[in-house]
C-alpha cells in the first residue's frame, strides 16, 4: 500500500489522525484529578470568547526561551512562547483537531504530495505588512534553506517548496506524501513570519520577532523576562485576545518560582516541569490558586538491551518486567502523580492498544526469580543502567534500583545530562535506559521501536517488528492500522522488550481571578482564549 | 612597571592560548553534541536528519580545523556564534556580565564591611567571649551551603514578612544612583539595590567569615611586632596604632585575597544565579553546557579566564603601590 494512492480525503484523515487524543477513557485512574481535570475543561471559553476583559497574565516557567526565530530554536518553551506570537496555517485544538488557523481551509492534491491553502483575507502582520501566499512561501524558503542550518527544519518533513499561487492561495509541494504534516504545520515553528521585520533585524530577528499572531512581541531583556501585549488587529484570523497582556519570567529555582506564584509576583505556572510535583498538593491546598493537570502524551520505560547478554534472552526481561512495582514506583518516585503504563503508546495517544493491560506482567517478585533461575542467572546478576539527570528520572531509577535488588539483582545506575545520555545510550554500552518521550502519534513506535530509529535502544534484530512499524505508516484506515498497532504493543509487551514504567501529568496552575483557562495536550495553556476577572 | 605591564600580558596571551586549547578539546571529548540535544527531545527527526543538521551545523570538522578557525575569529574579537540561538556570543556576554559583575561587586562590599571590623575586633579581644561569637559566626559560615541560606531567606524576607523581592534582576543599582541623585527620590535606587539584598548576602556570608578569620589572625601577627611595641611606647593613640600601624599591613594579604574572590565571583555563582533568577553569565554557562552550544562554552571561559588575569595583574600593580617592599624588588 502507498500513502500516495489514497484518496485525497483518506490521507487527509490518516493526516488529522497524527494529532487527535485519545479521550480520557482509560481505568478512571485518578479519579479526583480526572474528575478535575474534566471540571476545569468544562470551563467554556465559548460565550465568553467575545468579550474582552484587560488585565495582565504574568507566567513563571522554569525555562527560559533560546531565540524565538522559528528556524534556529526546537526547544519547547521557544515553541510556546512563538504560538502566541506567530499564527501558524492551522492550529490543534484543545483535543487534538485540526483547525483552521492562518488558512480557512486546504485539500491535498497530485498523489497526496502537495498541500494547498486558502488562507483569510486581510491578515497583517504585526508590523502592518500583509501576511499572505508571498509572506508565506518566502518563510518556508529561509526555513529550508541550506544556509540557514535550520535545526526546526525536520518538522516541515519532506517539503520542497511552498509556491505563492495567488495572493490568498499558497501551495505546499512535498517530494512524499508527509502523513505527520500537522505536527509541525500547527505550530509556530512553521508560521510566517515579516519579512520586512527579518531584513531590519538580521540575525537579531530572534530577539525582536514580528508575526501575525494573537500576541505582538514588545519587549525582552534579561532582568525583566518578555512582555507581549494583545494584537488588536487579530480579527481578520479570529477574536482578539480578551487579556491586554502576557508577562513572561524565568524562574529556574522550583521553590522560587513557587514563592513568587504565592507572594502575587506573578499569576499563572505552566509548561513543561513549570510546576514541580512536589508542590502540587500544596498549591491544590490553596484557595487563592486553581490547578489544571492532564494526562501528558509522555512515556517513561525500561528498555533492555537485547545485543548484551543476558537480555537477550526474553526470560530475564520477563524476570525484570515482574519485578517492577508500579504502584510504588510511582508513589516513591512522583508523589503518586502519574499513571502506570502498560504498553510502549501512551494511553493518551490515539492507537493504544488497551488489551495490553492484561498482557503486562505485573508485580510478581516470586516469579521473577523463578524466571531468573531458569535463565540461569539467579546468582550475582550485576547491571548497569544509563538514565538522563533530571530529578524524576533519577529518582525513578533510584527505585528500580531498589525493587529490583529485592530479586537479587544489582544495579549500577548512572545517570547523565541529556546530550551525552542521547550520544553514549546511542552506542549501546549499557544493560538497560529509562526512555523517555514526548509525542503525539502512534508512529512513535518507529523512531524508539525500529532498528533505524533515531531513538531506539532496544537492539533487537525483529525483522518482524520491522515490518509492522512500516506497515502502520502507510496504512490509511484507522481499524486496520489499529489491528497492526495493536499486534507491535503485544509483542513488545509479552516479549518484553521494554517495561512501560508510567506516564506522567501535565500540571498548570492559575491564581482565581484567571478565568477559562484550559490545557492543551501538550500541557500549555492558550493564552489567547482566557480572560481576567476584574 | 611597563616591563612588568608587558610581560605579564605576553604570558596572559600564552596562557588564554592554552585555555582555548583545552576547552576546544575538552567539549569535543565529551560524548553528545547539539544535535544529540535537539533530537532526543523531538522523536519525529530521523537518523538522516540528524545527520543533515550536523553537516550543516559545521559540526562534522575536524577538532584542529575548527580550532583553528575558531582562533583566527577570536583575534578579531568574533567569538563566534551560538549554535542554538543564532546571535553573536559577544552580545549574549555583554547581557550577561553585568548582573554578574554588579553583583560581586555588592557581595564583595558586603563581605569586606563586615569582616574587617570583625577581624580586628575579634583579634583585639582574643579568646574573649566576642572571639568566640567570632570563631561560631566563621564555623556557621562555611559550613552552610549558600542556598540553603537563600532559600530559608527567601521563605522569611519574602514570603512571610514580604519585605524583599524573592528573585530576578531589576537593572544596575549602581547606574541608578546618578538618577536617584538628579531626581532626589532614594527609591529609584531602592527598586534596583532591593534585589542584590537576598543574593548579595547569600554569597557574602561564607566570604564574611573566612575574611573575618583571615584578618584576625593577620591582625594577631602584625600585633606582636616591634614597631607596634614602639608605637604604644612613645604614646601614640590607641585607635592610631590599629588603624595606621596594625591594620594597614594587615591588610596586604587581604588585597590578594579579594583579587582572588572577585575573580571567582564574577566566573559566576551557578547556584546562587539558579536561586535567584539571576540572569549572570554562571546561568549562562551551564545552561549551555547542557544543550552543547560550544561557542558559548568556550568564550565564557575565556572572558573568565581573561578577567582572572586581568584582576591578578591589577592585584600586583596595587602592591607596588601598598607595599614598598614589593616596589624595590
Amino acid at each position: 500500500m502507498s500513502l500516495r494512492t489514497l484518496t485525497s480525503e483518506q490521507f487527509d484523515a490518516l493526516a488529522r489522525s497524527y494529532l487527535k487524543q485519545a479521550t480520557l477513557s482509560r481505568r478512571g485512574f485518578l479519579g479526583g484529578a480526572a474528575a478535575l481535570t474534566a471540571a476545569a475543561m468544562l470551563g467554556m471559553p465559548g460565550k465568553a470568547l467575545a468579550q474582552k476583559t484587560g488585565g495582565t497574565l504574568r507566567v513563571g516557567r522554569s525555562e527560559e526561551p533560546d531565540t524565538l526565530d522559528p528556524h534556529k530554536t526546537t526547544l519547547s518553551v521557544s515553541s510556546a512562547t512563538m504560538d502566541m506570537i506567530y499564527e501558524p496555517l492551522a492550529r490543534a485544538g484543545y483535543d487534538g483537531e485540526v483547525l483552521p488557523g492562518l488558512a480557512e481551509s486546504w485539500a491535498f492534491s497530485n498523489e497526496n504530495k502537495t498541500l494547498t491553502f486558502k488562507l483569510k483575507p486581510g491578515v497583517k502582520f504585526h508590523d502592518g505588512t500583509p501576511c499572505d501566499a508571498e509572506a508565506v512561501a518566502w518563510t518556508v524558503a529561509r526555513h529550508l534553506a541550506p544556509e540557514a542550518a535550520s535545526p526546526s527544519a525536520f518538522f516541515l518533513g519532506p517539503l520542497e517548496r511552498a509556491e505563492a499561487v495567488d495572493p490568498l492561495t499558497v501551495a505546499y509541494h512535498f517530494k512524499e506524501p508527509f502523513v505527520a504534516v500537522w505536527v509541525g504545520l500547527t505550530l509556530g515553528y512553521s508560521a510566517p513570519i515579516s519579512r520586512a521585520a527579518v531584513e531590519a533585524a538580521g540575525d537579531q530577528f530572534g530577539r525582536k520577532p514580528v508575526g501575525a499572531g494573537p500576541f505582538k512581541f514588545v519587549s525582552w531583556s534579561t532582568d525583566r523576562g518578555m512582555r507581549l501585549e494583545r494584537n488588536d488587529d487579530y480579527a481578520p484570523v479570529a477574536a482578539p485576545a480578551r487579556i491586554d497582556a502576557v508577562e513572561l519570567s524565568h524562574y529556574p529555582e522550583d521553590s522560587t518560582r513557587i514563592a513568587a506564584f504565592e507572594t502575587g509576583e506573578i499569576n499563572a505556572i505552566y509548561g513543561g516541569s513549570s510546576v514541580p510535583l512536589d508542590s502540587v498538593r500544596r498549591l491544590r491546598g490553596n484557595p487563592d490558586a486553581i490547578m489544571l493537570e492532564r494526562p501528558a502524551q509522555m512515556m517513561r520505560a525500561l528498555v533492555f538491551n537485547q545485543k548484551r547478554p543476558p537480555f537477550d534472552n526474553p526470560k530475564v526481561r520477563q524476570a525484570f518486567a515482574h519485578a517492577i512495582d508500579q504502584k510504588r514506583l510511582i508513589a516513591f518516585a512522583l508523589d503518586g502523580f502519574a499513571v502506570p503504563a502498560t504498553s510502549p503508546i501512551a494511553s493518551s495517544i490515539a492507537g493504544y492498544s488497551a488489551k495490553t493491560a492484561e498482557l503486562s506482567y505485573g508485580y510478581d517478585p516470586e516469579k521473577a526469580k523463578a524466571l531468573l533461575a531458569e535463565a540461569g542467572v539467579d546468582k550475582g546478576l550485576k547491571v548497569k543502567l544509563v538514565a538522563n539527570d533530571t530529578p524524576v528520572i533519577r529518582r525513578t531509577a533510584e527505585v528500580v534500583q531498589a525493587q529490583l535488588r529485592e530479586i537479587g539483582v544489582e544495579i549500577t545506575i548512572e545517570t547523565l545530562p541529556i546530550a551525552q545520555w542521547a550520544a553514549i545510550t546511542a552506542q549501546g554500552g549499557q544493560d538497560m535506559v529509562i526512555s523517555t518521550y514526548s509525542y503525539t502519534d502512534a508512529d512513535i513506535v518507529y523512531p524508539v521501536l525500529h532498528t533505524k530509529g533515531a531513538l531506539n535502544r532496544a537492539f533487537h534484530e525483529n525483522a518482524e517488528l520491522d515490518g509492522m512499524i512500516a506497515e502502520q505508516r502507510v496504512t490509511s484506515d484507522p481499524a486496520a492500522r489499529q489491528v497492526i498497532l495493536d499486534k507491535i504493543q503485544a509483542k513488545v509487551v509479552t516479549e518484553a522488550y521494554w517495561k512501560p514504567l508510567f506516564e506522567p501529568l501535565n500540571f498548570a496552575v492559575v491564581a482565581k481571578d484567571v478565568v477559562d483557562a484550559r490545557m492543551n495536550p501538550a500541557g500549555e495553556l492558550r493564552i489567547d482564549h482566557l480572560g481576567m476577572a476584574s | 612597571m611597563l616591563r612588568l605591564v608587558v610581560s605579564r600580558l605576553l604570558y596572559a596571551a600564552v596562557i588564554l592560548l592554552g585555555v582555548i586549547l583545552v576547552v576546544a578539546s575538552l567539549v569535543k571529548l565529551v560524548p553528545g553534541d547539539p544535535v544529540d540535544v535537539i533530537a532526543a527531545g523531538n522523536p519525529g527527526m530521523s537518523v538522516q536528519d540528524m545527520d543533515v543538521l550536523r553537516e550543516k551545523m559545521g559540526l562534522t570538522r575536524s577538532v584542529p580545523e575548527q580550532f583553528v578557525a575558531y582562533l583566527g575569529n577570536a583575534v578579531q574579537g568574533d567569538l563566534g556564534t551560538s549554535i542554538r540561538q543564532g546571535v553573536p556570543v559577544t552580545s549574549l556576554i555583554a547581557d550577561r556580565l553585568p548582573a554578574t559583575g554588579e553583583l560581586a561587586f555588592w557581595t564583595l562590599l558586603l563581605a569586606f564591611v563586615i569582616a574587617i571590623p570583625l577581624g580586628i575586633v575579634t583579634a583585639l579581644k582574643r579568646d574573649s567571649w566576642i572571639d568566640y561569637a567570632g570563631t561560631f559566626v566563621a564555623v556557621l559560615g562555611v559550613s552552610m551551603p549558600g542556598f540553603l541560606l537563600a532559600v530559608l531567606m527567601i521563605l522569611w524576607f519574602s514570603i512571610e514578612l514580604r519585605w524583599l523581592p524573592a528573585s530576578g534582576y531589576r537593572g544596575s543599582a549602581l547606574a541608578s544612583i546618578g538618577r536617584a541623585v538628579a531626581e532626589r527620590d532614594i527609591g529609584i535606587f531602592w527598586n534596583a539595590f532591593r534585589y542584590f539584598i537576598l543574593p548579595s548576602i547569600s554569597l557574602a556570608f561564607v566570604l564574611v567569615a573566612v575574611n573575618a578569620r583571615l584578618i584576625r589572625s593577620a591582625m594577631l601577627e602584625v600585633l606582636q611586632q616591634d614597631y607596634i611595641t614602639f608605637a604604644t611606647a612613645k604614646g601614640a593613640p590607641r585607635l592610631t596604632i590599629i588603624l595606621r600601624h596594625a591594620l594597614r599591613n594587615a591588610l596586604l594579604p587581604i588585597v590578594t585575597l579579594a583579587g582572588l574572590q572577585m575573580g571567582a565571583l564574577l566566573s559566576g555563582t551557578v547556584v546562587i544565579e539558579t536561586v535567584f533568577a539571576w540572569p549572570g553569565i554562571g546561568r549562562l554557562a551551564v545552561d549551555s553546557i547542557h544543550v552543547r552550544d560550544y561557542p558559548i562554552i568556550q568564550a565564557v571561559v575565556l572572558v573568565s579566564a581573561a578577567l582572572f588575569i586581568s584582576l591578578n595583574l591589577i592585584v600586583d600593580i596595587l602592591y607596588r603601590f601598598i607595599d614598598p617592599r614589593v616596589r624595590n624588588d
